[in-house]
């Protein structure tokens, strides 16, 4: 047996953060945000309403594909044997990355509550996703529902901007993201491969 | 002692029948699981390791019924699990990944440092220990799979494939490292290479159409296979096929009493 050269041990918190690229999803967020702030005050978009719309919508459909896409485990059959209460870090993940998604868009976008409201709708969506499809394919969801709402709106925005102040805006968001991030705390992410179909 | 018994074990994938009523009872040692393609080896060794759910049946490990929540976490803090992939992080070095399980397994952070280091050189890749997983070779990925299935020092080693990618010269070590490992804890290996159990193993169980074909020792096995004129390379290889057309020959019924 050949001597080992001793190493500092990274702790579990910081482990389990790199293992689901933690540090790569805030800075995808953060760039994220400050792309569709940059885009929000273009000068052909700021002063088009509509415009501004359809620069949240993405915005809030890329930052909830970011946090999809961190819910994924490169080693779930592993950790499918941890003796450690998943929904705790499972709930921590989503919670801190959603937060930090959400504090970004608040400072940094024209429409901040129209801005929060989408992301913890589409997040919902996409950690329902996630639980059920598996987390590579879990922005797909959120996108079709977009696509297919922009379709049926006809060109008409204003229900849309008009959400978060309407009878039920808020609650119908915080009821998907607590629906959604249910399922995905309980659950986890749906394994992927052979095995998990 | 007895640290797993399985009582009418059965385990479906949607439709087909992955192991169909499986007793079975294991103790301390290196068992060997032998097996056809799609015998069930694999989902046994997903139920042992509490990833898979078996459709009925009893199972108990290490004296806890891992039906209930508090026995599943009991059991997992004593286990070790090998998968067939088990798919690691690329950017984490030796280290860093074998911490990552030591703190899945949940063993005391003052004691991690210390058992990541252990494992790791007992599979031989103590210079690799900083190394990213990513630049490793393919045989020495497999030993970081070992490395990890051992940190906690396991009451229960499940191993899956665990040669595969493994040079000769390196497996020849890593029976080594079973026979020393099996000799306080039960180690149960999935494989497809008769000569790893023959060389390594106290027991053998052989699984076909997910019973239970042939249960006994190496030596038992290999005296199937007495006859030189029989198909297969060296005793236990012949002992394997005779085992498994007698299996296949003998009426349902017959079945049940070799379980």
């Amino acid at each position: 047996m050949t001597a080992v050269l001793p190493g500092p041990t990274s702790s579990g918190a910081l482990l389990y953060a790199r293992s689901r690229a933690l540090p790569h999803a805030l800075a995808a967020a953060g760039v994220t945000a400050v792309l569709a702030a940059g885009a929000a005050r273009l000068p052909g978009v700021r002063a088009e309403p509509d415009r501004v719309l359809f620069v949240v919508v993405l915005w809030a459909l890329g930052a909830a594909s970011v946090i999809g896409a961190s819910l994924h485990a490169e080693c779930a059959e592993l950790d499918g044997t941890a003796a450690r209460r998943w929904w705790r870090w499972r709930l921590a993940h989503l919670l801190g990355l959603t937060g930090s998604a959400a504090c970004a868009a608040a400072v940094a976008l024209p429409t901040p509550a129209l801005a929060v409201v989408l992301a913890l709708a589409c997040t919902g969506v996409t950690a329902a996703a996630a639980a059920l499809l598996g987390a590579r394919v879990c922005w797909l969801p959120a996108v079709v529902v977009a696509g297919v709402a922009g379709v049926a709106s006809g060109g008409d925005a204003g229900a849309l901007r008009a959400w978060p102040a309407g009878p039920g805006g808020w609650s119908v968001a915080l009821a998907l993201f607590a629906a959604g991030g249910a399922l995905h705390v309980v659950r986890g992410a749906r394994p992927e491969g052979p095995r998990g179909g | 002692m007895t640290t797993i018994r399985l009582t009418g074990l059965t385990v479906r994938h949607r439709k087909a029948v992955a192991l169909d009523g499986v007793d079975l009872a294991l103790g301390t040692g290196v068992h060997g699981l032998l097996g056809p393609n799609g015998a069930g080896k694999t989902s046994l060794i997903r139920v042992l390791a509490t990833v898979a759910e078996p459709a009925a049946g009893r199972v108990e490990i290490l004296g806890e019924d891992v039906a209930g929540h508090r026995g599943r976490v009991a059991v997992r803090r004593r286990l070790g699990y090998l998968p067939q992939e088990f798919g690691h992080y690329p950017r984490f070095t030796v280290r860093d990944f074998v911490a990552y399980v030591a703190w899945l397994k949940e063993l005391p952070a003052a004691r991690t440092p210390a058992a990541v280091e252990r494992a790791v050189a007992r599979v031989g890749l103590a210079d690799r220990i900083d190394a990213r997983i990513g630049t490793l070779s393919g045989g020495m990925v497999r030993r970081v799979g070992l490395a990890q299935a051992i940190v906690n020092e396991p009451d229960l080693l499940l191993l899956d494939e665990p040669t595969a990618g493994l040079d000769p010269e390196q497996r020849v070590e890593f029976r080594g490292l079973l026979r020393e490992l099996g000799a306080h804890a039960t180690v149960i290996v999935s494989t497809h290479l008769v000569e790893d159990v023959a060389a390594a193993c106290t027991e053998v169980t052989l699984l076909d159409a997910g019973r239970v074909a042939h249960h006994g020792t190496p030596g038992g096995l290999a005296a199937l296979g007495a006859d030189p004129d029989a198909p297969g390379e060296n005793p236990v290889e012949r002992g394997y096929a005779a085992a498994l057309r007698a299996h296949r020959a003998a009426p349902a019924a017959g079945r049940e009493a070799v379980r």
